[in-house]
This record gives C-alpha cells, sequence and structure tokens, in this order.
C-alpha cells in the first residue's frame, strides 16, 4: 500500500481554492448531493461533490452513469493526487446515483473563468482540412464520419469476466454490453460450452457507520437480465447456470463497489 | 394537375401563401393515381416532393391504397401523399368539410373521440379536426404479441377524461376489456430505410437500447434485431407488423392481410422518400448550389443508420453556400438571399447552440448525466439527413406528463408505481400523465411518458407538431422548447429555426 499523505486540494484558482485538505490513496465513501459544473458555451457540464470541505471529482468508465440532479450520489473510491477531475481533487473509484428522489440536489455551478481555464469537456471542432474539402465540394459534408470504435474485449474459454454495477442497478455499461457480446459469439462457436453466470447483490459501508445494503432481489434481477441477453444474442438457453448470490458480504469501506457485480465464464465440456 | 418535368404537381393551380392551394389534394381509398418518379405537392411554405425509387405504381387495386377494411378506409387515408405521407389537421378539417363528417377517416373506431359519442356531431371528432390525433386503444394491462399479460409495475386512475372513452362503459378501463384510450398522431410512411435501419458505428447499441442496456426486439419471421424507430412506443417494429396491426385496429379489417398484400404495402413504403422540395422563398431546394441534405433525393441517396453530431456533417450537411450571400458591390440581398441566409443560421442554431437538458425521463437518466448541455442536434435529434436519435432510446421530454405540459382536451391518468418499482427518474412514483406511451408497452413505471423522437423531414406539410399535436406551428414547436429547457433563442434566432425546418 502507498503511504497516505495529505494533499492540498487540486484547486488553487481563484474562487475555486478550498483549503481544507484530501488525503492521497485515502479509501472514500459518502453519499451527498453532487454540483453540476457549466464549463462554457461550447462545452459540456462535469460534476463535482463538496465532502469535508474539500471539492472532489469522480473519474468514471465510460458510459457507466453520470451524476444527476435531483438524486443523491454514492461516491466510492480513493483519493487520487496525481489529477485533477471537473475542478476538483479526483477520485477513482465508482459514483452510484440513488434511485429515490431528492429535490434538495439542484445546483448548477456556472461557469467562472477559473473553470473556463481549464479546458474541460472540449470537443474537437472542424478542422481546417475538413472545412477546405466541405468548400470545395459541399456534398462531402454528407459522407459519414464515424467515431472511433471502441476496443473488442477479448474474452477466453475459462476466464472469469466480472461486470460491475451502479447502486441497485442492473444497468451494463456499453463496454460491458460489449464483454456479452463476446461472451455469447464465443459461447455460440464453441460446441458444448456453458456459461455459468454468478449474480451478487453488494453493500457498502460508509465512511459515517453506516451500511447501504441493496434491495433484496437485486441479485437475481441482474442475474436474470443478462441471462436474458445473453439467450437473445444466441447462447443456448440449456448452456447456462445462473447461481444468484442473495447473501451480502460484510462491507469493509474499501472498495465495496465491488460487491455489486455479477461473474461470468464459458467453460468448455469436460 | 401541373406537369413538371417528369414531376406531377397536384393541386396546384391556385397556388398560395394563403393555404388555399386550390383543387382538392386528397387521395380517396381506390382512387387511380400513378405514381411514377416523383410528384409534388404544394403546401404554405412551397411543394412537398415525394419520390419512388420502385415501380411506378398504379394505386387502383395497391392494397396501400385500397379499401380493404370494413370501415372504408385504405391506408393511404391515413397517409396522405400530400401531408409527407402523415395526415395534417388541416386535411381533416377540409375533408369534414367537404363530406359533412362523413368520409371513412371519420371512422367511429378512431377517428372520433369515442365510438359510444354521436358520430355525425363534430364535437365527437374534436381531437382529430383540431390536432389531428387519432384514439389508440391499448390494453390495459399491457400485452405482450401472444397475448399475455405483461407484470405492471403502476395503476392507472382516470383523472379527467374529457372525450369520455376512458371512463366508457364499453371501451373503458372497467369495460369487459379494460383498455386505455390514448390520442396520437400518425408518424409519416415514408424515408422507411433511416427508420428500419440499425445504428452503426455506436456498438454495442445495434443489439442494446442505450437507455438499460436491454436488447433490441427481434422481427419475429426472421430473428435479426430490429430498430424501433417506427412507432412512437416501439411496440411493432417492422412494417409487417405494424401494416398487419393497422389492418385490423385502423381499418376494421376481418381478416389478415394476405402475404402478397404485405408484400406490395412493405415494397411501396420503402421506395418513398419525402422531403420539402421547392420552397416559396428559397427557391428550388435540390440540385447543386444547394445544402445538400436538402429534397428527397438526399434522402434516396444517403446512408441510413449514422450518427451526424459531428463539425463535418452536422446532421443535415452544410448549408455555408447560402450564409453569405454574394451580392454586388454595395447591392442590398434579394428576399431570397436574406431568407436562404437565415435558413443557414437556423442550421446552426440547430446544430450548436447549447442549452441544458434537464429531468427529461429515461434520457437524462441513461448514463448522460442530468443535466447535460447539448443542441438541438448534438442531443436528441442526431441520425443523419432524418434528426430521429440515432442510438435507439425512448425519453419523456416532458410533452405527455405534467408539470411541463398540460392539456385540458386530452385525457389525465394519474399512475401510482408499486413501491419496489424503480421510479420514474425525476418525477418519482406518482405520475399525471396524458399518455403513458412506451409504459403501455413495457409496464415499467419509469417508461411513463417516453416516446421515440420523430424524424424531421416534411415538416412544412403535417402540422400539428409532436405525438399528441401539442404544437400547431413550427413557432409553437420552437416556444415549448426554449420554456421546456429555458433556452433563451433570440427572436431572430426562433424565425432562423422555424425557417430551417421549414425546408426540410
Amino acid at each position: 500500500m502507498l503511504p497516505m499523505r495529505p494533499i492540498c486540494s487540486w484547486l488553487a484558482l481563484g474562487s475555486l481554492a478550498i483549503s481544507a485538505q484530501a488525503t492521497a490513496q485515502q479509501h472514500l465513501s459518502f453519499v451527498t448531493c453532487p454540483v453540476a459544473q457549466d464549463t462554457g458555451d461550447r462545452s459540456d457540464v462535469c460534476f463535482f461533490v463538496v465532502h469535508a470541505g474539500v471539492r472532489y471529482g469522480v473519474a468514471l468508465p465510460i458510459d457507466w452513469g453520470k451524476p444527476q440532479l435531483g438524486h443523491k450520489l454514492l461516491v466510492e473510491g480513493v483519493v487520487d493526487d496525481s489529477a485533477q477531475e471537473c475542478g476538483g481533487v479526483r477520485i477513482d473509484g465508482r459514483a452510484s446515483v440513488m434511485p429515490e428522489l431528492s429535490l434538495e440536489c439542484s445546483e448548477i455551478a456556472p461557469a467562472t473563468p477559473d473553470i473556463l481555464a481549464l479546458k474541460l469537456g472540449r470537443r474537437p471542432g472542424i478542422t481546417d482540412e475538413q472545412r477546405a474539402m466541405i468548400l470545395a465540394d459541399p456534398s462531402r459534408s454528407l459522407q459519414i464520419m464515424r467515431l472511433p470504435a471502441l476496443p473488442v474485449p477479448k474474452v477466453a474459454l475459462g476466464r472469469t469476466e466480472t461486470i460491475y454495477f451502479p447502486f441497485e442497478r442492473d444497468r451494463a455499461s456499453g463496454p460491458d454490453a460489449m464483454k456479452l457480446l463476446e461472451l455469447a459469439r464465443l459461447a455460440k462457436s464453441t460446441p458444448g460450452t456453458t456459461i455459468s453466470v454468478r449474480a451478487f447483490r453488494g453493500a457498502t459501508l460508509l465512511d459515517n457507520g453506516e451500511v447501504l445494503t441493496e434491495r433484496e432481489d437485486m441479485a437475481r434481477l441482474r442475474g436474470e437480465k443478462i441471462a436474458g441477453i445473453l439467450i437473445g444474442l444466441g447462447a443456448a438457453e440449456g448452456s447456462i447456470k445462473l447461481e444468484v448470490i442473495d447473501d451480502v458480504a460484510k462491507p469493509t469501506g474499501k472498495a465495496d463497489w465491488q460487491s455489486r457485480r455479477a461473474e461470468l465464464r464459458v467453460s468448455a465440456s469436460r | 394537375m401541373l406537369l413538371v418535368g417528369t414531376t406531377l404537381v397536384f393541386g396546384a393551380s391556385a397556388m398560395s401563401q394563403s393555404g388555399d392551394y386550390g383543387e382538392s389534394q386528397w387521395w380517396s381509398p381506390g382512387e387511380e393515381h400513378v405514381i411514377g418518379d416523383a410528384l409534388e405537392f404544394p403546401n404554405a411554405e412551397g411543394r412537398l416532393r415525394l419520390i419512388n425509387t420502385g415501380d411506378p405504381i398504379n394505386t387502383a387495386n395497391h392494397p396501400f391504397f385500397a379499401p380493404i377494411g370494413e370501415n372504408g378506409r385504405a391506408c393511404v387515408t391515413c397517409h396522405q401523399p400530400t401531408d409527407a405521407m402523415s395526415l395534417s389537421a388541416k386535411t381533416a378539417r377540409e375533408r369534414w368539410d367537404a363530406t359533412g363528417g362523413k368520409d371513412p377517416l371519420f371512422a367511429a373506431i378512431d377517428g372520433s373521440n369515442c365510438p359510444s359519442l354521436p358520430q355525425g356531431e363534430k364535437a365527437s371528432h374534436s381531437l382529430l379536426l383540431t390536432k389531428g390525433l387519432f384514439r389508440i386503444a391499448r390494453p390495459w394491462p399491457p400485452k405482450a404479441a401472444d397475448g399475455s399479460e405483461i407484470e405492471r409495475e403502476f395503476e392507472l386512475e382516470v383523472v379527467s377524461d374529457p372525450t369520455g372513452c376512458n371512463l366508457d362503459p364499453q371501451y373503458g378501463l372497467t369495460s369487459a376489456n379494460p383498455t386505455v384510450s390514448v390520442f396520437r398522431r400518425p408518424r409519416p410512411v415514408a424515408n422507411m430505410k433511416y427508420m428500419l435501419s440499425l445504428p452503426h458505428g455506436v456498438t454495442p447499441h445495434e443489439y442494446f437500447l442505450y437507455n438499460d442496456k436491454t436488447l433490441l426486439p427481434k422481427d419475429p419471421e426472421t430473428g435479426e434485431f430490429v430498430s424501433v424507430q417506427l412507432m412512437s412506443d416501439g411496440r411493432l417494429p417492422t412494417l409487417r407488423g405494424q401494416a398487419g396491426d393497422a389492418g385490423f385496429t385502423h381499418l376494421e379489417m376481418l381478416a389478415d392481410l394476405t402475404e402478397d398484400e404485405l408484400l406490395q404495402i412493405e415494397a411501396f413504403e420503402r421506395a418513398i422518400y419525402v422531403a420539402q422540395g421547392y420552397s416559396n422563398r428559397a427557391g428550388e431546394l435540390g440540385g447543386p448550389g444547394n445544402p445538400p441534405g436538402l429534397g428527397p433525393e438526399a434522402l434516396r441517396d444517403g446512408p441510413p443508420g449514422e450518427l451526424g453530431n459531428n463539425p463535418v456533417n452536422r446532421v443535415f450537411g452544410t448549408f455555408d453556400m447560402w450564409l453569405n450571400p454574394e451580392s454586388k458591390a454595395g447591392a442590398k440581398p434579394t428576399p431570397k438571399q436574406e431568407f436562404r441566409a437565415s435558413v443557414a443560421r437556423g442550421a446552426n442554431v440547430f446544430f450548436d447552440k447549447r442549452f441544458f437538458i434537464k429531468d427529461v425521463g429515461v434520457y437524462n437518466d441513461k448514463g448522460l448525466g442530468n443535466p447535460f448541455k447539448r443542441s438541438c442536434a448534438s442531443g436528441c435529434h442526431n441520425t443523419v439527413l432524418t434528426g430521429m436519435d440515432l442510438a435507439p432510446g425512448f425519453m419523456d421530454l416532458g410533452l405527455n406528463n405534467w408539470p411541463w405540459n398540460k392539456r385540458d382536451d386530452l385525457p389525465l391518468f394519474k399512475a401510482t408505481c408499486h413501491d419496489d418499482a424503480v421510479p420514474q427518474s425525476y418525477l418519482g412514483r406518482v405520475i399525471y400523465t396524458h399518455d403513458p406511451g412506451r409504459a403501455l408497452v413495457t409496464g415499467k413505471c419509469r417508461d411513463i411518458g417516453a416516446s421515440m423522437t420523430q424524424q424531421m423531414r416534411g415538416l412544412a406539410a403535417r402540422a400539428p407538431y409532436f405525438m399528441g399535436g401539442d404544437s400547431d406551428t413550427l413557432r409553437e414547436m420552437v416556444d415549448f422548447y426554449d420554456r421546456r429547457f429555458n433556452i433563451g433563442y433570440t427572436d431572430q434566432e426562433k424565425q432562423d429555426l422555424i425557417n430551417f425546418m421549414s425546408v426540410l
């Protein structure tokens, strides 16, 4: 384990400066309102939270699910002093939108000069070359510019793939959905395989000592949804062995988000 | 009727901008017309152009145009070529006036507010005459295609029932066959390759719905995954399925469409492209020197299922050639040049002006965050050349649910979601809705009020707009968005957007 050391909040920028300290490598687990940060006329918003006087941003995997005003946010992760996120100290981990409404979570922070200087959420504009191309031939503006494809995940027989979920959600992210696609393809292309699906529900120990436990049917919902997707993608119904694990592992306050998961393995017949 | 090159122009003998286009452009079931390569139909903004990429069609005995149901209707009754293969409220009113309400269009089953009302009275058809709305009767609780009951996550209670149909002892929620009556606009049956293509380049969404990462539906006949862009609630994802269902529910057929009829209908629907072809103020819309995305030919030749929210494609391609009109030194731009410049500015507002998109159920909560900040084009209207939301997903913009939209003419339901249901993300578990939308298909609380975005072509020909006919004009549509999302469009920006949409 890396040594823990106090660091100043990432921001030392004018009005955003926060004097409280965050501790590098510290595990955090708390529930609070997210704040939407406007980042300028030509860019998207980002989200931050303020906890114990420190502004944090949570780095999330692609398509995991961004914070939402109108709902509290469960933040679980490790403080990272090597980068900033949304003008705050970065937390590596997960953030989960709590399902029930919390109308008090409604703040949109305006884009100040300090935030604009961070150049957050900017999307690439048209290049001079593209502009010249369209000027010369306007029909080229309808030649399709596709986004770079997400990498295709590599899956293998006998290897366990793990999909993690936000709190009380059964929605897999786009990259995890691609994992399901590849697992189904692997099962279809290998005669006599079985697909083991082990679905869990989780619990989280918050910094204030409270324990948040997912609803009782969460493991079943996740497992049945994944099994249904695999069958819909062509896996034989009889090849799927679904195990629903309703027992909740005791949370520790460190990486408890990993308790909300499903484990999948395609195995060849013996 | 005028002949322009190989393009027939209907009803143009007294064309004006007043809304009086002379002779009737109505196509009655069984009437003979020939659809060759192209037809044009005048409207208040110019002319809609319809092109046919298939063989010439004689409508006399074609199943799309023949009165094959018991009520005298054909598919064409509610999908009129002059109205961009939809039906405008203006056309419905004209038809009432021409026939004294006797046209099959006003069939009791869905062309009236409720079949139990006195059918000879205009008031009994008020929703069709004022908003172009047809009654859509859905089973309650929801049922799957095989007739099995879908487990519902919410209860429905009728709060107000101005049409009388939801409390009607024969047709309502407490009838022997409990039914919910909602009222919706017919969608254009044209440009179908864009509705039916799975999205490209946004893997894994050629298999998964964006919202909750469940799988897309499959074509029951081929077993292949299909798009859900066809209908507002996605309940029937194929042309054959939709045609078969419409035969029973709208045409009151007593038997299934035959295989040959289904093949002819589908072939016709796949061959037809519509868009505004001529603007009274901008002139000819297609061809060299004009924006490459205008006119139905662009749709015929364009790539379906592609994401256009990038700075090159800009969804409908470039309009820059109209932005700064060239004129002789010191000369004032002509009205035509000024209008074209306005259209080009509107295209820029559509693509560039960002605003906070907030509290849109089944949308902000599908991973994007609440709020997120996008423009019309980079948010919900991103499919190249048609402007639907490409990655398939439903959303509650606020058109069906309180508090964003309140209608006195539509039924109002109180939906109370079960305690163990995932609540609607921004309205919770008690929702007042004029149309539960997608939730009448899935039974899910979180889907209440959600619907699928529509294509944006042929708009000048088919007011009113939105699924419930909320906006009578493009101005009202822009004003709705401005209010809903607190965008702050200037009057000039609004007019530019209107002009832009009028040439699509």
